[in-house]
């Protein structure tokens, strides 16, 4: 059962969500009685706008009370979220009633999402009524804070955490363009006032003296309707950050000694993208779509939100009231793993419903259980190779990001602020793409040289959105004055490749991408890269329908995860570019004894994996093991030669142990 | 405080099971295929287990040929989205779900053996079209909604449901309580009640929490006491009544009040089939 073990670290990536507001005051206290009798010793609760609004019995202190009495932890979602089963998503009904504090999409139009008890229209954030009632919400989400304390004294709230997550900002797409790809079409709400807010901010951040040199005419070229959809996306990502960082504030000058939690939460069941499959499935009474979810986890996985510079941890919501209740249990199991694989292994997690949760049996439970608790140990954790940095992280990232992540995955990811370069979590990145629609300033070149010259590969593009400064430090390399070696190359794309210190820096031409909009040089290009970064997938499935997820763990070796989500069984190959010995994970995460283990020396296995099903392996890899202690050679295992059109198929092939799947 | 909307606990306690029960069940290969399409564009092909993705961008005409041998129905998106938005204004999900079906068959146009066929909200067509919706029906929402019962029943009126027997024993009690509020002949409120404010005696009485509900929701409330192994059984049928007229006059259902009025309803509906 979740959170079974009293001593479990603070900080599962498995919580379950129980609202205290879906219960009266005598049922909550039962209900928390009953959690505690299943071992549950922390939850999570949606802090609905208009439930606090209306909270004439203090429920909120009643329930921090009958947690702290029971030693419970409770982390509080204090932003407004989506798919909170509240009505309206619990924003009031006023606000939804104004129209101009509804969000619009490109064409003009409201969003609408299907979020149960109903289906309602998305508030804009940036309208002026919404942050304002939004900041009379903190104020209450405060002072029931204070009475909480006032009721039970100050140790009611040592085990509670506020959460702050980035709210609507993500959900902020058009469905008509996100159907084809999540990410696709502008992103961001068009509402007037909105319109009004960008000019200013525009002409605020072009008066900035970087941007107007070498002569301040020199700051108009920021300003042209050219540069429209790139100071969207720019001005779009501030709100956010602007959004969060008040709600930080807020709580950091009121509250009282409450510990605050930035993360990204992110419900892939009321994703812009899923919004026409959900509503056929309502309409015609169908189960939800859930290939188009499984592949949402993957889109929730890497993209990586950043609060002033820090990476915040991303949150994967599964609600008790949406498609996802509509799933097969084994539909719901593999999602369930897989977000916890993807997530859980980055410094993020799953939030359940609780009653999801427990109608799932309790043989899986205790598997996930288990995982989670090695993944909050840092036993396993997922080590992405290469970041994207894009301008907007809703944003789509065009045929490269599409290239990149198609290819490596899980390993790669995306960002939308060069700071993150300075970040731990950064170290380990051994390719940086930068989007076309980024702007450059001079200190975020040299920072990105420096970090580049540690080792990396990093890939700008050459374009206009250089400040005089940033231009003129770009040049300084580009002529070789920093005594660089340089090569041009044409490789998909034209661009050059400088060598600085133990770093390369690639300037690819933004122009000649801008202008073939083709996948295949864009996959040349990332091929190209990937070859100058030396970033290889270190196993591959000779079914390409299979995903697989490696984790490094920390005692040795690795976790490999093979995900397949058809309805059917996949029998497929896993390929290692040398000799590897397999064991069955499963046996391991569940403490079978030594003596119960069997292992297997191949280079490539057979597997068989059943519909839906997650199959755990647990891999020693000496060659992997060197590779990583010699991590800035950076150098990998590599597929053999062969392996693309099967001509090795037969060399070494040995059955996988168990071939049993975990869910 | 309670939820006014429980839309969890409405759908798990009237529609327990949700297995399409239909003919042509849209999991099975030669399931309807839902088309929502922008000037002959395909914006998304749906059906139900199938993954279907790789249409988005395909003509319609491609559509129409490649699934020939199934029924397809064709939404158009504009139109689509203006139901979306229109169904805002409605109280809840349910409601809302019924407004994107009623004003869907009123443009829809199906494709059947390469055929095309408008149709309309006819008679004639209501079958073929419940045929591919599968409307989750429950007998009791449907008469409460939609029956000649809205004409007699008054402008504003609960039903206390108290199930008793639990198999599973959740919360700790053997029973099982829902509530739900009409107003204007809509369901507005439905949710488990807040009966903490009373005490616990009397609300073991039937007749108390009636008494209770009525003057917090100010209308006047039925209270219906049945069995849950019942209940879980009449909910899976299309056409309880005749049943439940002869439970209520054994007493393994219970009225309270009880009422002649809302005793001949469920005559009418059960031994008279109106």
């Amino acid at each position: 059962m979740l959170g079974i073990q009293r001593n479990q670290p603070v900080g599962s990536p498995l919580r379950i969500v129980v609202n205290y507001w879906e219960f009266r005051p005598t049922v909550l206290v039962e209900r928390l009685d009953q959690l505690i009798q299943r071992g549950v010793s922390e939850i999570v609760s949606f802090v609905p706008w208009q439930a606090v609004e209306a909270d004439i019995s203090h429920l909120l202190s009643k329930f921090l009370q009958a947690a702290a009495d029971r030693n419970i932890s409770v982390s509080l979602v204090v932003s407004p979220e989506l798919a909170i089963a509240y009505p309206n998503s619990g924003i009031p009904r006023d606000v939804l009633q104004k129209p101009e504090c509804l969000a619009l999409d490109a064409d003009g139009q409201p969003l609408v999402v299907i979020s149960a008890p109903n289906s309602h229209a998305l508030p804009s954030i940036l309208s002026a009524e919404f942050l304002k009632r939004h900041q009379s919400y903190l104020q209450r989400v405060d002072h029931y804070l204070h009475d909480a304390v006032k009721r039970g004294g100050a140790h009611v709230l040592h085990r509670v955490r506020l959460i702050l997550t980035g709210s609507f900002w993500k959900y902020y797409r058009t469905p008509r363009h996100s159907v084809f790809s999540a990410f696709d079409g502008p992103s961001g709400e068009f509402t007037p006032a909105s319109l009004i807010q960008l000019r200013n901010r525009i002409e605020q951040r072009f008066s900035e003296q970087e941007f107007c040199e070498p002569t301040a005419a020199s700051s108009n070229r920021w300003k042209t309707k050219s540069m429209e959809e790139i100071n969207r996306r720019w001005f779009m990502q501030q709100s956010e950050e602007q959004f969060r960082s008040r709600a930080a504030q807020f709580f950091n000058r009121k509250s009282l000694s409450v510990s605050l939690e930035q993360v990204e939460l992110y419900t892939p069941e009321v994703d812009p993208s899923f919004h026409y499959s959900r509503t056929m499935s309502l309409i015609s009474g169908a189960k939800a779509d859930f290939s188009r979810l499984a592949d949402l986890v993957d889109e929730a996985g890497q993209r990586h939100s950043q609060v002033s510079g820090d990476a915040v941890g991303s949150w994967l919501h599964w609600s008790g009231s949406g498609a996802f209740a509509s799933l097969s249990t084994q539909e719901r199991q593999f999602l369930i793993l897989k977000s916890l694989l993807l997530l859980g292994a980055q410094s993020g997690g799953v939030l359940i419903d609780a009653e999801e949760w427990f109608s799932l049996s309790e043989s899986f439970r205790r598997r996930t259980e288990t995982l989670a608790r090695s993944l909050a140990q840092g036993e396993y954790r997922l080590r992405q190779r290469a970041c994207y940095w894009n301008s907007h992280l809703w944003s789509s990232g065009g045929n490269l990001w599409s290239e990149l992540s198609g290819r490596l995955g899980s390993l790669s990811q995306m960002i939308a602020s060069d700071q993150y370069l300075q970040s731990e979590a950064a170290g380990e990145i051994d390719l940086l793409l930068v989007d076309p629609t980024v702007i450059f300033t001079g200190l975020q070149l040299t920072r990105i040289l420096s970090w580049t010259r540690a080792g990396r590969v990093t890939a700008i593009p050459r374009s206009l959105l250089y400040t005089e400064k940033a231009r003129h430090e770009l040049q300084r390399i580009l002529s070789g004055d920093l005594r660089t070696e340089r090569l041009d190359l044409h490789v998909g794309l034209p661009f050059e490749l400088h060598v600085m210190g133990q770093g390369k820096l690639v300037v690819y031409d933004a122009h000649a991408l801008e202008k073939s909009d083709s996948p295949e040089v864009a996959r040349q290009f990332i091929q190209a890269l990937m070859g100058l970064a030396e970033i290889r997938n270190p196993c591959a499935m000779s079914d390409e329908r299979l995903q697989v997820i490696g984790l490094e763990r920390q005692s040795g070796g690795r976790g490999i995860f093979i995900l397949n989500p058809y309805q059917k069984v996949l029998a497929s190959e896993l390929v290692f570019s040398n000799e590897v010995v397999i064991e069955d994970l499963a046996h391991q995460l569940e403490g079978a004894s030594l003596d119960d283990r069997e292992d297997f020396k191949a280079q490539r296995f057979h597997l068989e994996i059943p519909p839906c099903g997650v199959l755990p392996l647990q891999v020693m890899d000496a060659r992997w093991k060197s590779d990583l202690e010699q991590r800035e050679a950076s150098r990998r295992p590599e597929l053999p030669s062969g392996f693309a059109d099967g001509s090795n198929a037969e060399e070494f092939l040995s059955d996988a142990p168990g071939s049993r799947p975990w869910n | 405080m309670e939820l006014n909307q429980d839309w969890r606990k409405l759908q798990s306690t009237f529609f327990p099971s949700i297995a399409p029960t239909r003919k042509g069940a849209a999991s099975s290969p030669a399931g309807a295929v839902y088309c929502i399409h922008d000037q002959d564009i395909v914006t998304l092909l749906f059906a139900e287990g199938e993954d279907l993705s790789d249409w988005t961008g395909a003509s319609l005409a491609d559509v129409r040929s490649q699934f020939s041998n199934r029924v397809v129905l064709e939404f158009e998106r504009k139109a689509l989205e203006a139901s979306l938005l229109s169904s805002v204004a409605q109280p809840h999900l349910e409601a809302q779900i019924a407004q994107w079906r009623e004003d869907a068959q009123a443009k829809l146009v199906a494709t059947a053996a390469g055929h095309s066929v408008m149709l309309s909200p006819s008679r004639k067509d209501q079958a073929f079209l419940d045929q591919w919706f599968i409307t989750k029906k429950n007998f009791l929402l449907e008469s409460l909604n939609g029956s000649w019962w809205a004409r007699v029943l008054p402008s504003a009126f609960g039903i206390f449901l108290r199930f008793e027997g639990l198999s599973g024993g959740s919360a700790g009690s053997s029973t099982k309580e829902f509530l739900l509020i009409y107003r204007k002949g809509q369901l507005e409120q439905f949710g488990v009640p807040d009966l903490g404010f009373i005490g616990s005696d009397r609300r073991k009485d039937p007749e108390e929490v009636c008494k209770y509900l009525a003057d917090r929701c100010m209308v006047p409330v039925q209270a219906v006491l049945l069995r849950e192994e019942d209940w879980l059984k009449w909910a899976s049928e299309k056409n309880p009544w005749s049943e439940i007229a002869w439970a209520v006059q054994s007493s393994r259902v219970q009225l309270v009040p009880f009422r002649w009025s809302v005793v001949s309803l469920i005559a009418s509906r059960g031994l008279l089939g109106l």
